[in-house]
């Protein structure tokens, strides 16, 4: 389906439906031919967006050359066409009659079991790096623009010109890194495919042009696929002169309109002077500016660099946290052209496998609500990441158990016990809690754990032989945003000195991102802990990945040492500030009705 | 909705410090001092009302 656009996405893996908008083309494309009679009349021109705005298009144009369909589409921001019809040249010239101005856009919905999503990427625009002159120098260029001025199918026809004079270069500079690995512009990662890009340019224009002398600019050349080590040793051969360094700054002779480089060679020390023809920033690339949106739609999360974050990075890598979802190509990473065609094998493979089994088994970490305590708040419909509980207001909360994946946040946030997640109910964990702190509690450092990450680096501490000090006791949480209130009360109520609440990082978190239910409510126990007078600092809150065995070990003498500053009298001052209140009573409304039904 | 600079309180080492926060941002913090992600927010109380 294409020029369309996807609108909306609700259900559930095996049972997602699919709102798609077929835009209006306002030509049929049965009819058309391709002739291009069309464009010809056409009286409209505009910046073509395909060739970068180097050369121009009509309001009916085919969008790129490989379009498929191959057939023109009516642009109507651009027409003068429409409403009234002020122009209709186009349709007075097509002999098919293809040419509709009343199309108008059709709402098209799919039931699919699985979706695989694979929105690309954007390039990063250098403007915000003034230093690079990118809006002030005419012949400073993206190495996307470099792509169409090289193409056979661009706007000069292959022949590659520098935009100021026409004219062919003869000394070109290749800035590398614009927008990646630069903390600075936000861009902290590796952009993965540009030092390669450029080093095909340059042997591109060895090849085209055996008299241009290229420079690359560069901070590190990364060659680590198959055969790139072999590429970039034939660039150099070819005569391309790389040089460790990024540019300071970039000037323009205004006679020449010729650009003068300066960098420092961090090889040799030496500031160096380039004078250039022309300089291709090897730009970045960015999340696609929809991946928000997709995101919402499908209850995606978003790592820091902003792409999509997968289910696992090693075990599960084309797989969404929302179980049916499958990612290919940039929107999960940057990769270059062969692992994206690897990744999107993977994940059709994934779907294939999932649609073609007709069922799914999901662990039994499930919540269930109990209809009869549920007071129809949708408190824990708001706060599940993964959309898994259905609400409407006034009616009771049901759980899409296909969809749930067991984080427990919904447990933690339902203040009526209306929800019981299976194998860590509320009795559970308060009973471990009770168990624990029996004893001595006042000499044990009482630790809740998220079972993916804190545990694990516990583990991870454990078998790298780090000491830490013996106090701590652990209770395990599948996430932390298990951990509800009363639990850290109760901790503090059997007569714990101090409490630690750890989880995943941000960018970690197992559960899309449920971690921030954790952060809220810590946030709201200070506060509480704060007001009844009670030390906050008894209450601490970390981020601890299962790689991070130091870590673990370092927090764990942290908190113990914070341990020793409790006092007897502390301890048994919390008890009594921090006894329940009384049970929160349903809304009387609620109370009446179940009244009237009994 | 513009950035605000609001004020966050490391609960291990006590440190207080001040941070740009935009509205909807999703960011793991830690104290600058410690590294620990303990930070509370401590945010402003509103001004008494005028009786």
């Amino acid at each position: 389906m294409t020029y369309s656009e996807v609108e909306s996405v609700s259900g559930f893996i095996g049972n997602f439906t699919v709102r798609i908008r077929k835009k209006a083309r306002y030509v049929n494309p049965k009819l058309c031919n391709a002739c291009g009679e069309c464009a010809k009349v056409c009286p409209v021109v505009k910046p073509d967006e395909y060739q970068m705005g180097f050369s121009s298009r009509k309001a009916i144009y085919i969008p790129f050359p490989q379009a498929v369909p191959c057939s023109y589409i009516l642009n109507m921001d651009d027409c003068l066409g429409n409403n009234p019809i002020a122009c209709g040249k186009c349709a007075e010239v097509c002999e098919k009659h293809a040419i509709d101005y009343d199309d108008r856009d059709v709402i098209v919905t799919r039931e699919v079991g699985a979706v695989i999503v694979a929105i690309g990427l954007d390039v990063y625009d250098p403007t915000e790096m003034d230093e690079y002159g990118y809006t002030r120098f005419e012949n400073v260029i993206t190495s996307m623009e470099f792509e169409r001025l090289i193409c056979a199918g661009g706007p000069t026809g292959g022949h590659f010109v520098r935009p100021s004079d026409h004219r062919r270069p003869k000394r070109i500079g290749f800035i590398q890194c614009v927008g990646s690995r630069n903390p600075k512009v936000g861009r902290p990662y590796c952009s993965n495919i540009c030092c390669m890009n450029t080093i095909k340019d340059t042997l591109l224009l060895a090849d085209h042009y055996p008299d241009t002398e290229n420079f690359v600019f560069y901070q590190d050349i990364r060659a680590f696929g198959k055969s790139f080590e072999d590429m970039f040793q034939r660039s150099k051969q070819a005569g391309t002169r790389f040089i460790r360094g990024l540019p300071g700054d970039i000037e323009e002779d205004p006679r020449t309109r010729n650009l003068i480089v300066t960098v420092e060679n961090t090889t040799s020390g030496r500031i160096e002077r380039h004078e250039l023809d022309m300089v291709v920033l090897s730009v970045g690339v960015v999340p696609p500016k929809d991946l928000a949106k997709i995101s919402s739609m499908l209850t995606l999360s978003k790592t820091s660099d902003g792409f999509f974050m997968e289910s696992h990075p090693k075990l599960k890598p084309v797989d969404a946290p929302t179980r049916g979802v499958f990612f290919a190509g940039f929107c999960e990473a940057p990769k270059d052209i062969k692992d994206s065609v690897c990744q999107a094998g993977a994940a059709a493979s994934r779907a294939g496998a999932l649609l073609n089994a007709g069922r799914i088994k999901i662990e039994a970490l499930t919540s269930r609500i109990d209809e009869a305590a549920c007071m129809k708040c949708g408190q824990c419909a708001a706060v599940c990441p993964y959309g898994a509980i259905q609400w409407k207001k006034g009616e009771v909360a049901v759980v899409v158990e296909a969809a749930c994946a067991g984080c427990g946040a919904c447990g933690a946030t339902c203040q009526y016990g209306a929800i019981t997640m299976r194998h860590f109910t509320d009795d559970q964990i308060m009973a471990q809690i009770r168990a624990i702190l029996a004893n001595k509690p006042e000499e044990k450092v009482f630790v809740f754990a998220c079972n993916w990450c804190s545990y694990a680096g516990g583990d991870m501490a454990g078998i790298s032989r780090i000491q830490y000090p013996a106090t701590n006791r652990v209770v395990r949480t599948m996430c932390s945003a298990r951990v509800a209130p009363e639990m850290v009360l109760e901790a503090f109520r059997c007569g714990a000195p101090v409490v630690l609440v750890s989880g995943c990082h941000y960018a970690d978190c197992h559960y899309i991102n449920a971690n921030r239910q954790t952060v809220k409510r810590v946030q709201k126990l200070w506060d509480q802990l704060e007001k009844a007078g009670v030390r906050p600092e008894r209450l601490q809150l970390e981020w601890i990945s299962a790689a991070e065995g130091q870590k673990f070990a370092k927090v764990m003498r942290r908190m113990e040492e914070l341990r020793k500053t409790v006092t007897m009298e502390e301890i048994e001052f919390t008890r009594k500030a921090l006894q329940p209140k009384p049970k929160k009573k349903a809304p009387k409304k609620e109370m009446e009705q179940a009244m009237t039904a009994q | 909705m513009p950035a605000t600079i609001e004020t966050f309180r490391c609960m291990m080492c006590g440190h207080e410090f001040q941070e740009k926060v935009e509205k909807d941002e999703d960011k793991e913090r830690s104290c600058p001092k410690c590294r620990s992600n303990s930070i509370r927010h401590m945010k402003k109380k509103a001004p008494p009302s005028k009786e």
